[in-house]
Formats: C-alpha cells, sequence, structure tokens
C-alpha cells in the first residue's frame, strides 16, 4: 500500500497525528529519493506539503497579540518567519495548484499578520493622547503588510491570466475585489431569465433615454407593446458566482482544506 | 402577444433593410452538436428578428398546448423567486414538451449556472443556440458559464458572437470588458468594451468609473 493511501486512511479516521506523520514521510522520502523521484513522487509530495503548510498557518493565526505584546509578537514572527519558508519551498514542486496555493497562502499571512496589529490587545495603562498614538503607530505598521498581500495576490492574478484557472486563483481575485474594489470588484451581467416562450425583445437602456427620440421610431404606442424589458438581473461577481452566492459559500481560508494526497 | 401583422406595418422601410437574419432557419448552428444530438433535433422552426429603434425583437414562433404555456409561464415565476429545484424540473418538462422552444432552453441554462451546475448549464446553453443560433442572450449566458469554468477563449468567442447578433448589445460588451480586464490582461479590449457598454447604459456611474481607473493605469502602464 502506498504511503498516500496509508496517509488518506488515517484521515478518513480522524488521526491527525498519524496523518501528518504520513504527509511529512511522503516530502522527506520524495526528497531524498534524487534519481528515483519520478512526476508522480513529486506532485504527491507538492500536495502534501501543502497539507503540512496548511496546518502551519492554521497555528500561526491562531496566535492573537496579546499583552504582553513584545513575547506574542516574537511568537507569531517565529511563525510567520518559518510559514513563509514552508510556503516559498512549495514553489519547488512546480505544480501549477501547488503554485497557486502557496501564493494565495503567503499573501493570506500578510494579511492576517496586519489583521492581527490591528486587532491586538492595547496596553491598559495608556493616556487617551497616548493610546491615540498608540494606534496610529499600529496602522503604520500593519499597512504594509495589507499592501505586501495585495501584491501577492497579484502574482496569482498574473497566474490566472497566463492560464492557471483554479480554486485558489479564483479566491485571490475575490480577495483582490474585496481589498481593491475600485481595481477588482468587476460585476458581469446576466441577462435574466426571458419571461416570453415566444418572443424575447431588447432594447437598449440608451434608447431609453428622454431626450434621445429617434425621428423615425415606431409610434409610442406600439414600441411599447412591441419592447418586453430584460429583468434585472444578479450580478456575477469575481470568482464566478453570484454575489449572494459567493458570501454565502466562500469559507474562511482556515477552513480550506486540500484533498488528502 | 405580439401580431406579426402589427410588428410588419410598425417597420419603416429602412428598419426593412436592417432585418437582422430575418427568417433564420433552426438547425444551422455551427458544429457545437453531437451527431447524436443532432439526430434529437426537433422539427425545424423559424426566428424573425426584427430590427427595433435601440433594439430588436427576436421572434420564434412555438406551438405549444395552453398547459405548456402555463408551465413555462409558472417556471419563470420559480426562478425569479429563486426556486430553482422546482423551477429546473418545470423547465425540463417544457423542454419535453415544447423541445423546439429555444427560451427554455435559456432559462435552464441559467437556472443550472445559477445553481453552480456549469455542464448542465452549458448543455442547455449550447442546445439553444442549435436551436436559433443568433440569439444573443444565449451567447451571453454560455459565455458566462465558460468564463466561470476557466475557458476564457471561448468565453470571448461568444460574446463576441453575441456582438456580432447586436452589436450594441450592452450585456456582451461589459462581460467581455470584465474578461479582457481581469481574466485576460488585455487593457485595451476592456477599454474598449466598457466604453460601448457605457454609451449603451449612459447612467450606470460604477462603469464609468471603471473606464476612469482603467485609463489611469494604462497610462501609467500598468497590468494587472
Amino acid at each position: 500500500m502506498t504511503r498516500a493511501k496509508i496517509a488518506a486512511i488515517h484521515k478518513a479516521a480522524n488521526d491527525e497525528a498519524s496523518y501528518y506523520d504520513e504527509l511529512e514521510e511522503i516530502v522527506r522520502v520524495d526528497a531524498g529519493a534524487g534519481a528515483d523521484r519520478t512526476g508522480r513522487t513529486r506532485t504527491i509530495a507538492g500536495r502534501s506539503a501543502l497539507v503540512l503548510a496548511e496546518r502551519l498557518y492554521g497555528e500561526f493565526v491562531a496566535v492573537r497579540l496579546s499583552q504582553p505584546f513584545d513575547v506574542s509578537l516574537q511568537r507569531k514572527q517565529t511563525l510567520m518567519d518559518a510559514l513563509i519558508a514552508a510556503l516559498g519551498g512549495l514553489v519547488d514542486y512546480e505544480l501549477a495548484d501547488v503554485t497557486a496555493a502557496a501564493t494565495f497562502y503567503i499573501a493570506e499571512t500578510y494579511m492576517q499578520f496586519s489583521r492581527s496589529l490591528m486587532e491586538s490587545e492595547r496596553p491598559a495603562d495608556l493616556a487617551p493622547a497616548d493610546l491615540a498614538d498608540y494606534e496610529l503607530a499600529l496602522e503604520e505598521e500593519a499597512f504594509p503588510f495589507e499592501e505586501q498581500a495585495i501584491e501577492v495576490h497579484q502574482k496569482n492574478l498574473e497566474l490566472l491570466q497566463a492560464g492557471v484557472f483554479n480554486a485558489w486563483t479564483e479566491k485571490s481575485l475575490g480577495h483582490l475585489a474585496a481589498l481593491v474594489p475600485g481595481r477588482y470588484a468587476r460585476d458581469e451581467l446576466s441577462a435574466g431569465f426571458l419571461p416570453s416562450i415566444e418572443t424575447y425583445a431588447y432594447r437598449s437602456p440608451a434608447a431609453d433615454v428622454p431626450a434621445v427620440v429617434a425621428e423615425d421610431a415606431a409610434s409610442p404606442v406600439v414600441a411599447a407593446e412591441l419592447t418586453i424589458r430584460p429583468e434585472p438581473a444578479p450580478a456575477v461577481a469575481p470568482g464566478g458566482e453570484t454575489q449572494a452566492e459567493t458570501q454565502a459559500e466562500m469559507p474562511a481560508e482556515t477552513e480550506r482544506q486540500v484533498e488528502a494526497p | 402577444m405580439m401580431r406579426p401583422a402589427r410588428i410588419v406595418r410598425s417597420l419603416s422601410t429602412a428598419a426593412v433593410l436592417l432585418l437582422l437574419g430575418l427568417l433564420v432557419a433552426a438547425g444551422t448552428a455551427r458544429g457545437a452538436a453531437s451527431t447524436n444530438r443532432k439526430a434529437e433535433l426537433p422539427e425545424p422552426t423559424r426566428v424573425e428578428v426584427e430590427a427595433q429603434p435601440g433594439g430588436f425583437v427576436m421572434t420564434q414562433k412555438v406551438k405549444v398546448s395552453a398547459a405548456v404555456q402555463s408551465d413555462y409561464d409558472a417556471a419563470v415565476r420559480m426562478v425569479e423567486q429563486e426556486r430553482y429545484d422546482s423551477g429546473i424540473a418545470t423547465l425540463q418538462q417544457v423542454t419535453e414538451q415544447a423541445p423546439q422552444a429555444t427560451a427554455a432552453h435559456i432559462n435552464l441554462g441559467i437556472a443550472y449556472a445559477r445553481r453552480g451546475e456549469l455542464d448542465l448549464a452549458e448543455d442547455s446553453l449550447r442546445r439553444a443556440l442549435e436551436l436559433n443560433p443568433r440569439h444573443p442572450v444565449a451567447y451571453n449566458e454560455l459565455g458566462l458559464v465558460q468564463r466561470r469554468k476557466g475557458e476564457f477563449a471561448a468565453a470571448r468567442r461568444s460574446y463576441e458572437s453575441a456582438l456580432s447578433v447586436f452589436p450594441d448589445f450592452h450585456y456582451a460588451h461589459r462581460n467581455l470588458g470584465v474578461l479582457c480586464d481581469l481574466y485576460l490582461g488585455a487593457p485595451g479590449c476592456a477599454l474598449e468594451h466598457y466604453e460601448a457598454y457605457a454609451r449603451a447604459v449612459p447612467g450606470d456611474e460604477e462603469v464609468t468609473k471603471w473606464i476612469a481607473e482603467l485609463r489611469n493605469r494604462t497610462a501609467q502602464g500598468g497590468n494587472p
């Protein structure tokens, strides 16, 4: 039985420790395989390494920046360094989906760090004026990480535009739409359901502007009878679903799981 | 219900000359269907496309019973109320009873797409295009489905097909603009179609902002 199958059995049995041990073994064996390394072992190892990195991401997210601030900050930074290194290593597997996933998680790591700074526990003994200065200093520290998150998500968008279409590149686009709506929130339009089984009538909205009246238009009465306006349809947000569906179905990134290799 | 005689009387000579693909015979779809599926196609029907000021009217004479007509109307109400399970089941019945009814296939495709069943949506929309290869709504909705499936080049062709039927079809301009902007990284194409959309929908301030942002970005040489 292959290690991948054994890992899947552990996962199905909710034996997390054995599951992750098996994934680590898969990664270790592939890394040391030398000439015996194949495309298949590289793919399985790459996806195993992604699952391991996701576990590390979960640990990173779980660390809250509380008082004493220096202590919790050092713990979170240490985890962030390890996480960025692990995610960066995933690119070496040269698998499009794993690379896109790693890029997505690197961006989210920066974004999560930025949010953690802003949501960190404030010192209890600050005077109001000092607290205001403290908040300002936090913002100044957090903002560059948000900018880095945007830049890394944009790398995934470049992958998307180069033809790498998967859940990760789509999710990056969805996050960009939330972070930079003026640039990336672009809703598509469905024409909507056709109310008549026989007739579809289209009339450009510009034709309804009162100032624009064509001299040779049909009489208003006839035109009104002939026009069936397409019903307004829900807009489709980047990422593919209608906006309502996107909000309902978008899981928190920490809940995202990768298929067992 | 529209009366053909009145339609003809309402047309000017120029409008008659602009008739878009008058009497488009069904069954001339371009190779989208397999041989087996073509064998299942219903009797050809006639589709009339009449130019109107600022638009067009596309009419397919469909002989359906009062019961099928009632089912269709009920299905439209259901899907508009987002009752997709019952709406899709009813539309399926309509397509069985009146397989030549293009509108039923289009609505079925849209309903499947709203439910995230993209392959079924694509099948229904392709069937609609087999019946009426010039239906811009079918092309527009097919483009949306193809974009969601990551088939960007195919989506572009679908939107362009919609625009070849009616060059001012604003849905296709907007969607092709978004496709070029976000998914193809083609700012020139995006700007062209955002601007065409804005001409067709002059009150859309959101797209006006998109155009300004895109012009600003391209002036700075930036993309994506």
